[in-house]
C-alpha cells in the first residue's frame, strides 16, 4: 500500500472524519428536507392565491358581460371578452353555452367550436353520462401547459337566473339550470419563475449554511478531538515504541485532555516500570551471565534452552545440545544423572561431577539442580548451576598430597618429633621417637603427662606459653641433653624445641630429637682411632727418634772404641758423654710415650693451682739457673679459692713441666738477648677459671712452627726432644675439658696459656659430656704433620711439639 | 793429599762420629752445625765432599743445596744427603721429587741414619776415592 493510500485510509479512519461525515450527511439531509417543505408551502400558497384572483377574474367577466347578454348583444359581449384577454396574465377566454359551443372566445378562431364533455376542462363537471346540474367549484380548477409554461384553467358555471328566462327574448328556459360556462385561462408563468428563483435561491443559501456549519463544526472536532486523538494515539505509538518519555501536549481541560494527562502520567509509571524492568532485567541477565559458575537450562530431554557465557567458554555447550554432551562430552546420559529427578518430580539436588572442558582439561564442579515450572506448577525445564570447585579439589588435592609428604617427612625422619596440639595433648610421635624412646606411639598419643617426652626447661617453656606468660625465647636450639627412656636408659640426645604461636596464642609445641647415642659411640671411637692413629705416629716418630739415639749411641761406641784403641783420653771421654745423653734419650722418650699411651684414668681431685705451679718451678730451678734463665712466679692468691678446682694433679704437673722445660729449651738457645727469664702466672678468667701461664722471652716460633706446634713427634730440638710434650699436654687438658692455646713470635717469645674449668663447669662438662672437644679439634689437629708447606721441610729449634 | 770432607749436621754427636770415623780412615775433615756456617765453609775450605744433612735449624740441607747447585763455583762440588727422616714428608724420595721438580741435579750420594760405617765409607769412596 502506498503512502498516499495508507494516508488517505488514515483519514478514512480515523474518528474526526467519521465524525465530520456523519454530522455533515445529517445536515445535508436536514437541508434537503427543510427546502422540499418550505417550496411545497410556498407552491401551495401562491396556488391558492392564483386560484382566488382567477375565481374574482372569473366573477368579474360574468357580470362585465351581463349586461351585453341581457340584451343579446353579442357584439358587446365578444368585444368586452377581447379586451378582457388582452390582460397580461390571461392566457385565454372562453364562453361555452349549454352544448358546448364556444359563443366567445379571445382567440375568436375558437368561436363556434364545440368541446369534448371528455376534455380536461370539462370533466370534473361531466362525469360520465352524468347530467350537469351544477358546478362543484373545488374541481372546476386544472393546470395544463400552454405553449410552454404552465396555464391555471377555471371553469365557472353561468346560472340561470330570473332575468334571463323573465326576459323578453325567451332565450332560455326556466329549467335550464346552468346557460353555460366560463373558461377563464392564468398563466402560471410568473408564478413558476418566482418559484424556481426561490428555489434556487433557498438552496443556495442552504448550501452555504450547511457548508459553513459543516466546517465549524469540522473544525471543531479537527481541534478539539481529532487533534488531541491524534496526539494521543502518536503518544500511544511512541510509548508502543519504547519512548517513554514522550509526552502528550495538554491544552484543554475537557475529557481529552484529563485523558491525555493520565496517558502522561500513565507513560511515566510504564517509564518508571519499563525502567525498573530494564534494570531488574539487566541484573538478572548480569546475574546470569557473570555470575562465576555455569547455568545451563535444560528441557525434559535434557538439552540445553539457555546457557550462560561461562558455559559457553569452558564447555563450549549451545543451545540444543545435550547437558551431558556438553558438561562430559559423551554421548549418553550420566548414569547418576541427578536432573532427571528435578524434572520428573521437581526436587532440588545436588552432586560433584568430574566434567571435560572444550580443551580436554579435567574440570571439577558441583552441580545443583532446581525446577522451573509455569503457572500451573507443571516443570517445563531444569536449571543446572554448576560450580567451579577445580580449584578447591586441586587445593584439597595438594593438601592431601602434602599432608601425606609432611607425615612421611615426620614419620620417615632419621630424627625424633613430638609434637602437642593445643590442649597440650600428645599428638604427634614418630617412628624415630618410638625407637629412641622406647614408647609406642599409640600408647602415648593424647598422653598429657609431656615430663616424660620434653627435657625440663623447654617444658616450662610450655607451661608459661600455654599459661599465656610472657617467654623470652620460645625456641631452644640443639640443645645437648639426655632423656630418660621408656626402660629408664638416659639417652643423650642433641634437642631442638619450638613452640607454635597463631597470632600470639599457643596452638602447640614440637620437640626434635637427635639420636646422639651412635654420635656418641662414633665419639669414643675416634677418640680410640685417634689415640690408634697417633700410636701409628708414634711407632713411626718412635723408630726415628730411636734411630737418632741409636746412632748416637753407635757413634759413641765408635769414639769410646776409637779412643781406648788410640788412647786418646779426651775422645774416649766424648764418646762416654755420647753413650750417656743417648740413655737419658732413650729414658725421657719412654716417660713421654708412657704418658700419652698409657690409659690411666685421671685422678680428678681438689687441687690448690698455686701449689701446684710452685711445684713445677722449683723443680726446674737449677736447670735453669745453670743456663743463667730466671723463673719467675706471678702467683694469683685467690685462685682456687672463691670456686674451688678440681684436678689431676699429676697430669697438670706433668703439663707445666712439659711448657716450663720447653720455654727453658727455647731461652737456651736464643742467643740474640743476654737475659733470658720465664714467668709462670696463675690467674681465674671472668668466669672463676683457673689459667695458667708460662711465657718465655726465647727464640719464639715462626708461623709455620706454631701451624706444628701441637703434632705429634714434632720437634725443633733435633735428638733432644720427643716431639711428644705438647702432644702430650693438650691431652691432659682435654681430659680437663680445658683448652690450651699460646701466642709466639719468632725472635721475642711465647707464652702458652692453659685454661682448667673450676669444679662446677668441669661436674657440667662431666654430667653433659660436652661436644667442646670437638670444638677444639683445630687445636689438635695432627693432619697438619703431613700436608703443611713442603717448600720449607725444616723448622726453626725451640720448640718442641 | 787427602781428601777433604766437609760434614754438616746439627748434631754435636753425629760430627765427632763422622769426623772420627772419616780421620781413622785417612780424610781431612772440617764440620759445620747449620747450612749457614755450612755455605761459608763449602766457600773457604773448599772441600772435596759435603755430608749434607738434610733437616736441620737456620738452613735445612734442601736449602743449602740448592743454592750450591745453582753458584757457578760450587755446582760440581759432590754432595751426599744424610737423613734420619723415615715420614714421607721429610724423607728422600720427597727430596728428590723436590730437586726433580725443580730441575736441580741429584746429589751424588745418599745414606741414611743411622748411619752405618761401612755403607758410610763406601759411599765416600765412590765419590770422591780413598
Amino acid at each position: 500500500m502506498s503512502g498516499k493510500q495508507t494516508k488517505w485510509t488514515g483519514i478514512f479512519r480515523s474518528l474526526g472524519f467519521r465524525i465530520g461525515l456523519s454530522v455533515g450527511l445529517i445536515l445535508l439531509v436536514s437541508y434537503v428536507v427543510f427546502i422540499y417543505l418550505v417550496l411545497d408551502i410556498y407552491q401551495d400558497f401562491y396556488l391558492r392565491q392564483v386560484i382566488r384572483e382567477a375565481d374574482r377574474f372569473s366573477a368579474s367577466v360574468i357580470r362585465a358581460t351581463r349586461y351585453s347578454m341581457l340584451n343579446n348583444d353579442p357584439e358587446a359581449t365578444k368585444s368586452i371578452v377581447k379586451n378582457l384577454s388582452t390582460q397580461e396574465e390571461i392566457s385565454d377566454i372562453r364562453i361555452y353555452n349549454h352544448d358546448g359551443v364556444t359563443k366567445f372566445s379571445g382567440q375568436p378562431l375558437e368561436v363556434g367550436t364545440k368541446v369534448d364533455k371528455k376534455a380536461e376542462a370539462c370533466f370534473a363537471c361531466h362525469s360520465e353520462d352524468k347530467p350537469f346540474n351544477e358546478v362543484v367549484t373545488d374541481a372546476r380548477t386544472r393546470i395544463h401547459y400552454h405553449t410552454g409554461h404552465r396555464v391555471l384553467g377555471m371553469i365557472t358555471p353561468i346560472y340561470n337566473e330570473q332575468s334571463c328566462y323573465a326576459a323578453s327574448c325567451h332565450a332560455h328556459p326556466i329549467d335550464h339550470k346552468v346557460l353555460g360556462v366560463l373558461d377563464v385561462g392564468v398563466s402560471l408563468k410568473k408564478l413558476d419563475s418566482g418559484a424556481s428563483s426561490l428555489v434556487k435561491q433557498i438552496i443556495l443559501l442552504g448550501v452555504g449554511t450547511c457548508v459553513a456549519v459543516f466546517f465549524t463544526i469540522a473544525l471543531y472536532i479537527f481541534f478539539r478531538v481529532h487533534r488531541p486523538v491524534n496526539r494521543l494515539k502518536t503518544a500511544s505509538k511512541k510509548i508502543a515504541a519504547g519512548d517513554f518519555s514522550y509526552k502528550v501536549p495538554v491544552d484543554s481541560t475537557d475529557e481529552l485532555g484529563e485523558f491525555a494527562r493520565g496517558f502522561n502520567g500513565m507513560g511515566e509509571q510504564i517509564q518508571k516500570r519499563a525502567q525498573e524492568l530494564v534494570q531488574s532485567r539487566w541484573q538478572y541477565k548480569n546475574l546470569f551471565e557473570q555470575v562465576p559458575c555455569f547455568i545451563c537450562v535444560i528441557d525434559q530431554n535434557l538439552k540445553i534452552v539457555q546457557q550462560n557465557s561461562s558455559m559457553r567458554e569452558l564447555f563450549k555447550g549451545a543451545v540444543g545440545m545435550h547437558c551431558y554432551e556438553a558438561f562430559k562430552k559423551q554421548n549418553e546420559k550420566c548414569k547418576d544423572c541427578h536432573a532427571e529427578s528435578t524434572l520428573s518430580r521437581g526436587t532440588m539436588s545436588h552432586k560433584e561431577h568430574c566434567g571435560l572442558t572444550f580443551a580436554g582439561e579435567e574440570a571439577s564442579y558441583v552441580s545443583y539442580t532446581a525446577p522451573i515450572t509455569d503457572e500451573n506448577g507443571k516443570i517445563l525445564y531444569a536449571m543446572i548451576i554448576a560450580v567451579d570447585v577445580e580449584d578447591r579439589v586441586k587445593l584439597q588435592k595438594e593438601l592431601e598430597i602434602t599432608k601425606e609428604f609432611q607425615e612421611n617427612l615426620i614419620e620417615n625422619s632419621i630424627h625424633g618429633i613430638v609434637a602437642t596440639d593445643k590442649d597440650g595433648r600428645l599428638a604427634i610421635f614418630n617412628r624415630a621417637a618410638e625407637t629412641l624412646l622406647g614408647y609406642k606411639d599409640e600408647e602415648v598419643l593424647g598422653d598429657t603427662d609431656l615430663e616424660k617426652y620434653f627435657p625440663k626447661p623447654f617444658l616450662e617453656t610450655i607451661l608459661d606459653a600455654y599459661l599465656g606468660k610472657p617467654i623470652d625465647n620460645h625456641r631452644i636450639i640443639a640443645q645437648e641433653t639426655v632423656i630418660p627412656s621408656s626402660k629408664g636408659e638416659q639417652v643423650p640426645v642433641r634437642f631442638s624445641g619450638v613452640i607454635l604461636f597463631e597470632k600470639d596464642q599457643a596452638i602447640g609445641s614440637v620437640g626434635f630429637y637427635q639420636d646422639l647415642r651412635m654420635f656418641k659411640q662414633l665419639e669414643r671411637e675416634k677418640r680410640a682411632s685417634d689415640r690408634l692413629a697417633v700410636v701409628g705416629q708414634t711407632v713411626a716418630g718412635l723408630a726415628h727418634g730411636i734411630k737418632n739415639i741409636l746412632q748416637g749411641l753407635e757413634g759413641g761406641v765408635y769414639v769410646v772404641q776409637t779412643g781406648i784403641e788410640d788412647g786418646d783420653q779426651p775422645l774416649l771421654q766424648r764418646g762416654w758423654k755420647m753413650v750417656e745423653k743417648n740413655i737419658g734419650h732413650i729414658s725421657g722418650l719412654v716417660k713421654d710415650l708412657l704418658s700419652y699411651s698409657k690409659e690411666r684414668p685421671p685422678e680428678y681431685e681438689a687441687a690448690d693451682p698455686n701449689a701446684l705451679a710452685e711445684e713445677a718451678c722449683a723443680l726446674f730451678d737449677m736447670r735453669a739457673a745453670e743456663k743463667s734463665i730466671v723463673i719467675e712466679r706471678d702467683f694469683d692468691p685467690n685462685v682456687g679459692k672463691t670456686v674451688q678446682v678440681f684436678l689431676d694433679q699429676r697430669g697438670i704437673h706433668t703439663c707445666l713441666c712439659n711448657l716450663i722445660a720447653n720455654a727453658i729449651d727455647a731461652c737456651a738457645i736464643d742467643d740474640k738477648k743476654e737475659e733470658h727469664r720465664i714467668v709462670v702466672r696463675t690467674k681465674e678468667d671472668d668466669e672463676g677459671n683457673p689459667v695458667y701461664e708460662v711465657s718465655d722471652n726465647g727464640i719464639g716460633m715462626d708461623a709455620d712452627t706454631r701451624r706444628k706446634v701441637f703434632a705429634g713427634f714434632f720437634s725443633t730440638k733435633g735428638s733432644r726432644g720427643t716431639g711428644l710434650g705438647l702432644l702430650v699436654t693438650s691431652k691432659i687438658v682435654m681430659e680437663h675439658h680445658g683448652d690450651i692455646s699460646f701466642e709466639s713470635k719468632p725472635g721475642v717469645g711465647s707464652t702458652f696459656t692453659l685454661r682448667l674449668p673450676n669444679r662446677r663447669a668441669f661436674e657440667a662438662y662431666e654430667s653433659t659430656d660436652s661436644s667442646a672437644n670437638a670444638e677444639r679439634t683445630d687445636v689438635f689437629d695432627t693432619d697438619s704433620i703431613i700436608d703443611e708447606d713442603q717448600e720449607e721441610l725444616a723448622a726453626p729449634a725451640g720448640t718442641e711439639g | 793429599m787427602a781428601k777433604k770432607v766437609l760434614i754438616i749436621d746439627d748434631e754435636p754427636d753425629i760430627l765427632i762420629f763422622l769426623g772420627t770415623l772419616l780421620r781413622k780412615n785417612g780424610y781431612d775433615v772440617c764440620e759445620a752445625c747449620d747450612g749457614v756456617e755450612g755455605m761459608k765453609k763449602v766457600i773457604d775450605e773448599k772441600p772435596d765432599l759435603v755430608c749434607l744433612d738434610l733437616v736441620m735449624p737456620e738452613k735445612t740441607g734442601i736449602k743449602m743445596y740448592r743454592e750450591m747447585r745453582k753458584d757457578e763455583q760450587l755446582k760440581n762440588v759432590p754432595v751426599i744427603m744424610v737423613t734420619g727422616f723415615s715420614t714421607p714428608a721429610m724423607g728422600y724420595g720427597e727430596f728428590k721429587k723436590f730437586i726433580h721438580e725443580r730441575s736441580i741435579p741429584a746429589p751424588d750420594g745418599y745414606i741414611e741414619k743411622p748411619i752405618n760405617q761401612e755403607e758410610f765409607l763406601k759411599a765416600v769412596r765412590e765419590v770422591v776415592g780413598a
